[in-house]
């Protein structure tokens, strides 16, 4: 009995395992798609640009709803990184034709946009200017009845109102040619203990102690760049104990710093070498270091 | 509890689980009114009803009608959310207003960037907060707006903890796999106790919100644009 309740336990978790395993690749793996009923194609645009040169495109906007909608597209500030940052602006240089269009249910086009960089362009140091594209989905405005009313959408049952208004905002990078610089360094590697927390595991078993690894980036250049890697732990005498992939990072912006954490379960005691290798830029490659000792008793002494 | 009551409880404990996500996926996999799926080691039949789109993308109430009457916290309304975001991670959803730039009532005298609604002559400004089913049950967050002294936009942690933006963040989803999402093996999600993200929620679900009325708020018409963004992986 006690075999047969074990491997329907195992029975059952692995048909957890496999359906979650599907729930995230329906989450996660469709990148194309987009928000809203009004979709825009690409999701964000990183650009090149000579001073004195505008660069022109089209961004593709359908309406997925089941009823028309007025697009209306302007430039703003990204409002998704870094604040502290103060990256210089590009917001004022983008031109959207037409800014303001209805789109009927199911219909779809293509807007298009223009980057016009100022003509004292080449006097300014910096090698990359950020903003965004605000896509803002407002209903329809429908056709004014006999008495000259326009008919509202939406509850009409008081005499305020908050209209509420959808909204995607890309995130526009332009590069300005023969100012980018790609410099990116290693600031540090630190190795912790991450003590368990109660509810870590959401109510399941007890969280077992964990290993941190954090690898510090510094980008020391004029252009953003996306790090990835790999992190890796030998044990003394030289056999790999674990390898992982960094995951995914944000964009490390010019003059940023960001921590990227790795983590695993505390290893056995004993001596440990780790070794990053991160790949800044395609044949970029940089790797770095360190070594620590889980002691008897649990502790990480790097 | 002896060995084979554990092991037993844990058994059904899977199979909830397992039902959960059986349904889940099928919620977000078809929209189908009649699927039969594998449970356990039998064949069962499970009806799904409802409309979710399954990558339609989302759709919103567009607006709430309402009426300020007395002071206090007043609900105005309900936000349906409908659909489903696929975006490449991370990404957030946030919530806020955008009153230096709306026109609102015309020739109304308008204070700079108030948050919330503002009366129609400008002079009485009506704080807003929402809850979203992502935040847990009675949890409410003030809808800040753009131009606000102090307005800090959300900027993504690579580990849980201190959070010093103002932005009201409705739900997204984490850039990179920390410790909150993580396992031992050092995979995304496998320590994530929302399989759908880090902050988010099933669809269709509703946020809901309030209005706080401050005593010397008079009685009369207010209105706003309530602004929900997504920004999509940067």
């Amino acid at each position: 009995m006690k075999e047969q309740l074990r491997v329907k336990n195992e029975e059952l978790r692995m048909k957890f395992g496999v359906l979650a395993f599907f729930l995230q690749l329906l989450t996660l793996n469709f990148s194309l798609l987009t928000a809203l009923a009004v979709e825009v194609e690409p999701t964000r645009l990183e650009l090149k640009i000579a001073p004195g040169r505008p660069v022109a495109g089209e961004l593709q906007i359908a309406n997925k709803g089941h009823k028309p909608v007025e697009v209306r597209l302007s430039a703003g500030p990204y409002r998704f990184l870094d604040p502290k940052l103060k990256l210089p602006s590009c917001q004022e240089w983008l031109r959207f034709e037409p800014a303001r269009l209805t789109l009927a249910a199911g219909a779809s086009t293509s807007v298009g946009y223009t980057v016009t960089p100022p003509a004292n362009l080449e006097v300014d140091t910096a090698g990359e200017y950020l903003g965004a594209i605000l896509v803002d989905e407002h209903p329809a405005e429908e056709p004014v009845n006999a008495q000259g009313e326009r008919r509202v959408e939406g509850p009409v049952a008081g005499s305020s109102r908050l209209t509420i208004v959808p909204r995607l905002a890309l995130a526009v990078y332009v590069m300005v040619e023969g100012k980018e610089r790609v410099e990116v360094e290693i600031g540090g590697l630190k190795v912790e203990k991450l003590a368990s927390q109660a509810g870590a595991t959401g109510g399941r078993e007890a969280a077992p102690d964990l290993l941190k690894m954090s690898v510090v980036l510094k980008n020391l250049g004029s252009v953003h760049v996306r790090p990835a890697g790999t992190t890796t732990l030998f044990q003394e005498d030289g056999h790999l104990y674990h390898t992982a992939p960094l995951g995914k990072s944000m964009p490390l912006l010019p003059t940023a710093t960001m921590a990227i954490p790795s983590l695993l379960p505390l290893p056995p005691a004993g001596r440990y070498r780790w070794v990053i290798t991160v790949e800044v830029q395609e044949g970029t490659v940089l790797q770095q270091e360190s070594s620590f000792e889980v002691t008897p008793e649990g502790e990480v002494v790097q | 509890m002896d060995m084979r009551k554990q092991l037993r409880v844990k058994s059904e404990e899977l199979r909830v689980k397992t039902m959960i996500a059986v349904l889940v996926f099928l919620l977000f996999t078809f929209n189908s009114s009649l699927l039969t799926v594998l449970l356990a080691s039998q064949q069962q039949e499970v009806y799904v009803t409802g409309h979710v789109q399954p990558f339609g993308g989302y759709a919103f109430t567009e607006a709430v009608s309402f009426d300020i009457t007395a002071p206090g916290e007043q609900e105005i309304g309900r936000i349906v959310v409908d659909g489903l975001y696929n975006g490449e991670y991370p990404w957030v959803m946030r919530a806020y207003t955008d009153n230096l730039h709306f026109a609102g009532i015309t020739g109304s005298v308008r204070p700079p960037s108030p948050a919330g609604l503002v009366s129609k002559e400008g002079l009485y400004v009506i704080p807003l907060s929402i809850h979203s089913p992502s935040y847990g049950p009675n949890v409410w967050r003030r809808i800040p707006d753009l131009s606000e002294p102090g307005y800090l936009p959300y900027e993504p942690e690579p580990l849980p903890g201190e959070t010093t933006y103002t932005d009201c963040v409705l739900m997204g989803i984490d850039p990179r796999n920390g410790s909150w999402v993580a396992g031992p093996d050092g995979l995304l999600h496998t320590y994530d106790d929302n399989l759908l993200g880090d902050n988010t929620v099933g669809t269709p679900f509703e946020m809901i919100l309030q209005a706080n009325v401050p005593a010397a708020a008079v009685k009369g018409e207010y209105d706003a644009v309530l602004y929900i963004e997504i920004s999509p992986a940067p």
